[in-house]
């Protein structure tokens, strides 16, 4: 048994503790947001947060999260309402939208250790989740977006 | 992408002393310790430089290297996707080094490898072997205001029982291990220590 | 998810396209057929909870409580056509904007690509394929409504008026859409509708945001990886090593009882292992021992194949174009110079790997994959279900990227989930690893030109001699003797070479085709990916043999071609052509058409240590009349950097037959670091509507390399650009 705290939600399951940690948020909790791009902790699709770290959880054991806190898209905000989602809305970003929930997942730990940071801050957070469709332009300018929203209102 | 570090035992007691975050990361020449008061009277440094080939190797040597960033391959390359040092050796921001190193090694190839506190040195003592002389690596190995505070017997523990330098002997599926089996390496560190743990004149 | 019934309004009446609009009025407790779909009908929010809805035609419907779904036959890979086909429509129906939604057409050959005959979404074509066909869809409606609130008020339906998803008669009567619904849908469809004049147009034009992006911000967007079916297992499958390889034997002891695995079977795609989770599948498939049949590709290797291109385009091939006479040119020429271009085999490279779910049943057969083939899929499926196609429902999901990989002429990956079905006997995913997907074949294929061109005394392009060696995209096709009717060669080789638009007396282009048991098809851009590359350099190479400035050079030579001239001024003054650099920094320009658009770049790049940085990109697009500006910037740029990434990382290589690439470690795609700053120029006219999906590409590798000659004096003739393989 391994058990955790997801969105919240603490569940116990009976399940092989080898087995990523992706794999079992997708199977078997049903949270789907959370993507599969490489199994190799190449592209980012699949970061979720530990205990608010950023987490490639493609190549994490669920072991590892054994008492842990785990924070997927879903739980990043019930409502569209965490100023990245919001920023990403205003500069329209996705497109085929597959690895937005990593990408913003690592921009959330960005903003919570730099709530202003620069395109370099940016380009270190930033370069480990790969876009295909080529929405980076847009994603830097949706963190930036973001720190200004989170400055003036905080988070709504 | 593989690293030694030294710092497990005394880290938190030894951050006070990284007040020296303007000190130059190499020392370009020998540092002036009570070590090299041993060192005089113990000859040419060979029990130094019977191990010496473990530090080299890039299984240490890529995060013991230049640039606040760590490196990859036996080649040593750049490690990818921008990979930083960060504020404390363990990575900045959503790409810490724990975002993708687990505390032990996966199930195949080219899969991030693990130990437990996967890191680089802490930029306050960052530990640079690249571009040293044996001597030069044997006395800042030594000297506690570059190994964490570590005196010969801990800096001895360290190298022959830290799970993250040990991970140099299992680097994982198709990654070449340090050079020197572990036992043969930790007797060599133990004969150096047993005469006075001295280092090469030069 | 659960899988659920969701009833939507269908039209049973194969129309064709002329009067697609009189034969398909279906209404409230009208042609209803039951429709499983887990996905993102729900999530879109448009469907009404009951059937009170008015649909006139197969591509809208009209809720009671006011929401307007608009049925969209092609797939949403990113291209933004679940926003851009929907302000189409919304635009003739004066709908509020803000109770606008999208659906995902099922298959049926009312949503037929009007050009191609088939559904299908691929070629950028959508929008101006749907541009007749959703204002249409929309003004029929509107006249519906009209007519419906007219009959209620007793006037003439010419003194009504509509705005934002309302009926409104004098200053005081107003009716909503969805107060109408019900009246509306019990009237017939008019003969004939008014299209708007485009002057009034609100939306069409407007950067209007995507319909699909909270769903894609909150994980509840579901693509084709998301689908989960009650009693649902997972599959990965063995797959061969070499294309053509052929299972001999498996040994299966181990992978048998592993945990969740249950089931192991031979299919024509390889081994299948069925387990309850796609981990348990995929730990036991690689347990699994395969022996195989290596067959005739055992020894293949892609040094060995450019070499043998190289020895191929030292002789004449099938003639595509013939203006002059090159050959007599070239010799006659003041300057000439020669340059071979090669470009390596690409993978598509979607974020979501390949999948398919398949739920099989005796006389019934559901698909939910993210296809962008689905008539042709559909056949397919219903091939090995061994079904009539009508009872095969194929859906289709949000694809994570297609780039063409899921317009697949076989449909590799539908037909083999429908054969793993067959033995799960239980709904059933197939899900492939990314190895699977980067070894599995249909690649952009590799590509070699040979160029010889010449000059006169004052520098005027006298000739231009091109040979190409490479795979044809159609052969072995069923487009086959549709797209190569009548020619020796495959179009799709020699587009943007067949068609070069400068001003040259003397043109030769010729192709070779490669007959290499490698499985290859279109990938974005197609043939444009490397035929913009090697013109375009060669151009510049060319430019330089007559002592000219690169863009000077193009426009001396495109003054016959005022768009191309258009975008290439646009992309060279934005650029600031003439402006200083910093020290080390050289610009390189390309112009190019493609898919009905024209597009120019310019890039900026430096060389340090033998390390390539494009630093900024100044693109300009014209693509005629335009629908969604903010939609033509996002494709331009991602156009763009699909390119560059192609250009400065990509390459597929195999030895023994085996591919040496595996993952994105090895097959890197650009990076948020990596990216360059981008401006998108976009300009207005009112020409015909091109498509957008793909022009974007083209001119990046083009323009990276020909900024590198700038900066350091070398020329690069091969991507992935290698500074040490420089000239």
């Amino acid at each position: 048994m391994v058990g955790f705290s997801v969105n919240g939600k603490r569940v116990n399951l009976d399940v092989d503790p080898s087995t990523p940690l992706l794999w079992v948020i997708r199977e078997q909790l049903n949270l789907t947001g959370t993507k599969y791009g490489c199994g190799m902790a190449q592209c980012g699709a699949c970061t979720v947060h530990v205990n608010g770290e950023a987490v490639r959880s493609c190549v994490t054991p669920v072991s590892r999260a054994e008492g842990k806190t785990i924070t997927t898209i879903e739980g990043l905000s019930p409502d569209l309402s965490n100023p990245l989602q919001r920023a990403w809305l205003e500069e329209d970003v996705p497109q085929c939208g597959y690895c937005q929930s990593g990408q913003l997942m690592s921009a959330a730990v960005l903003l919570r250790e730099k709530p202003k940071p620069s395109d370099e801050d940016i380009d270190e957070a930033m370069t480990g989740n790969i876009c295909r469709c080529g929405t980076y332009p847009r994603i830097r300018r949706a963190i930036h977006r973001a720190a200004e929203m989170a400055a003036k209102g905080g988070a709504r | 992408m593989k690293r030694m570090h030294f710092f497990v035992i005394a880290g938190v007691v030894l951050s006070a002393l990284a007040v020296a975050l303007s000190r130059p990361l190499i020392a370009a020449e020998p540092p002036e310790t009570s070590a090299a008061a041993v060192d005089s009277k113990s000859g040419d440094g060979a029990l130094f430089i019977a191990f010496v080939p473990v530090l080299r190797h890039p299984r240490c040597m890529n995060c013991h290297s230049k640039g606040d960033y760590p490196r990859q391959g036996d080649d040593s390359h750049r490690h990818t996707m921008l990979v930083k040092r960060g504020p404390a050796g363990f990575g900045v921001t959503a790409v810490k080094c724990s975002t993708c190193h687990q505390d032990h090694n996966l199930w195949d190839a080219h899969l991030p490898p693990g130990a437990p506190e996967w890191h680089l040195p802490s930029p306050s003592m960052p530990m640079i072997w690249e571009g040293l002389t044996d001597a030069q690596l044997c006395q800042s190995i030594k000297d506690p205001k570059q190994n964490k505070g570590r005196n010969i017997d801990q800096l001895v523990e360290h190298l022959t029982e830290d799970k993250l330098v040990a991970w140099g002997w299992n680097p994982g599926p198709r990654r070449n291990a340090v050079p020197i089996p572990h036992d043969d390496f930790s007797a060599k560190v133990k004969q150096w220590q047993a005469a006075g743990a001295p280092c090469p004149a030069r | 998810m659960i899988r659920r019934t969701i009833e939507i309004g269908h039209a049973n009446a194969d129309t064709g396209r002329r009067n697609f609009l009189k034969a398909s009025v279906a209404a409230s407790g009208g042609l209803l057929i039951g429709f499983r779909f887990p996905g993102i009908r729900a999530l879109a929010s448009t469907l009404p909870s009951s059937a009170n809805s008015f649909m006139p035609n197969a591509f809208v419907r009209i809720g009671t409580d006011e929401r307007v779904t608009v049925i969209v036959n092609h797939s949403e890979m990113g291209q933004g056509v679940y926003t851009s086909l929907p302000m189409l429509l919304a635009e003739e129906l004066d709908a509020d904007w803000s109770k606008v939604g999208f659906e995902p057409a099922p298959v049926d050959p009312k949503y037929n690509h009007p050009a191609f005959g088939m559904q299908m979404t691929g070629g950028s074509s959508s929008v101006w394929s749907g541009l007749e066909q959703f204002r249409q869809a929309g003004a029929a409606a509107r006249a519906m409504l009209i007519a419906a609130a007219a009959q209620q008020w007793n006037v003439d339906a010419s003194t009504c008026r509509t705005e934002s998803g309302a009926v409104l008669n004098g200053s005081n009567r107003k009716l909503t859409y969805g107060h109408l619904a019900a009246a509306a849908a019990k009237l017939r469809p008019p003969e004939h509708v008014q299209l708007k004049d485009p002057k009034t147009f609100k939306l069409i034009g407007k950067p209007i945001k995507r319909l699909d992006t909270s769903v894609k911000l909150n994980g509840k967007a579901e693509f084709g990886l998301d689908v989960k079916l009650p009693g649902m297992m997972n599959a990965v499958i063995a797959r061969p090593p070499i294309f053509g390889a052929k299972m001999k034997a498996f040994d299966d002891a181990k992978a048998r009882s592993m945990p969740g695995v249950r089931k192991i079977v031979a299919i024509p795609a390889g081994v299948a292992v069925i387990a309850d989770t796609f981990w348990q599948a995929k730990v036991a498939r690689d347990a699994l021992r395969v022996e195989w049949d290596e067959g005739s590709m055992h020894d293949f290797d892609t040094g060995k194949m450019m070499q043998d291109f190289r020895e191929r385009a030292k002789s004449p091939g099938t003639s595509v174009r013939k203006d002059g006479d090159a050959e007599s040119a070239l010799a006659s020429a003041a300057k000439k110079t020669e340059g071979v271009y090669e470009v390596p085999y690409l993978s598509h490279l979607m974020m979501e790997p390949l999948n398919c779910t398949v739920d099989l049943l005796a006389d019934s057969c559901e698909v939910w994959t993210g296809s962008q083939f689905q008539t042709i899929d559909r056949a397919n499926a219903a091939k090995i279900a061994g079904l009539p196609p009508e009872k095969v429902q194929l859906n289709t999901t949000f694809l994570g990227g297609g780039f063409g990989r899921r317009a697949n002429p076989q449909s590799d990956f539908v037909v083999e989930a429908v054969h793993v079905a067959k033995a799960a006997g239980v709904p059933v995913k197939v899900i492939w690893t990314r190895e699977d997907d980067m070894a599995g074949g249909w690649y952009r294929p590799a590509f070699l030109h040979a160029i010889a061109g010449g000059v006169d005394a004052n520098g005027n392009a006298v000739s231009w001699r091109s040979r190409l060696v490479g795979q044809s995209i159609m052969a072995g096709t069923p487009f086959a003797a549709m797209m190569m009717k009548g020619k020796e060669y495959d179009p799709a080789s020699v587009e943007g070479v067949d068609d070069l638009p400068y001003a040259i007396p003397n043109i030769a282009v010729e192709s070779h085709q490669a007959e290499i048991n490698v499985p290859v098809q279109w990938l974005r851009s197609v043939g444009h990916s490397h035929t913009a590359f090697a013109v375009e350099c060669f151009v510049d190479e060319l430019a330089a043999l007559a002592q000219k400035d690169p863009y000077q050079f193009r426009r001396a030579l495109l003054q016959k071609q005022p768009r191309h001239l258009g975008v290439l001024d646009l992309a060279a003054q934005k650029a600031g052509w003439d402006k200083p650099l910093a020290k080390g920094v050289g610009r390189g320009i390309a112009v190019h058409f493609a898919f009905g658009s024209y597009s120019a770049h310019v890039a900026e790049v430096s060389v340090t240590d033998g390390q390539v940085r494009v630093h900024r990109m100044v693109c300009a697009i014209d693509c005629g009349e335009y629908v969604n500006p903010g939609i033509i910037a996002a494709q331009t740029e991602g156009g763009a950097i699909f390119g560059a990434s192609a250009a400065l990382f990509q390459e597929l290589t195999f030895e023994k037959g085996r591919l040496q690439q595996t993952n994105f470690h090895t097959f890197p795609v650009m990076r948020m670091n990596e990216c360059p700053e981008i401006e998108t120029h976009i300009v207005s006219n009112h020409e015909k509507s091109g498509g957008i999906g793909e022009p974007g590409v083209p001119c990046a590798a083009p323009a990276i390399a020909n900024a590198i000659f700038a900066a350091t004096g070398k020329r690069i003739r091969r991507l992935p650009i290698r500074m040490t393989e420089a000239v």
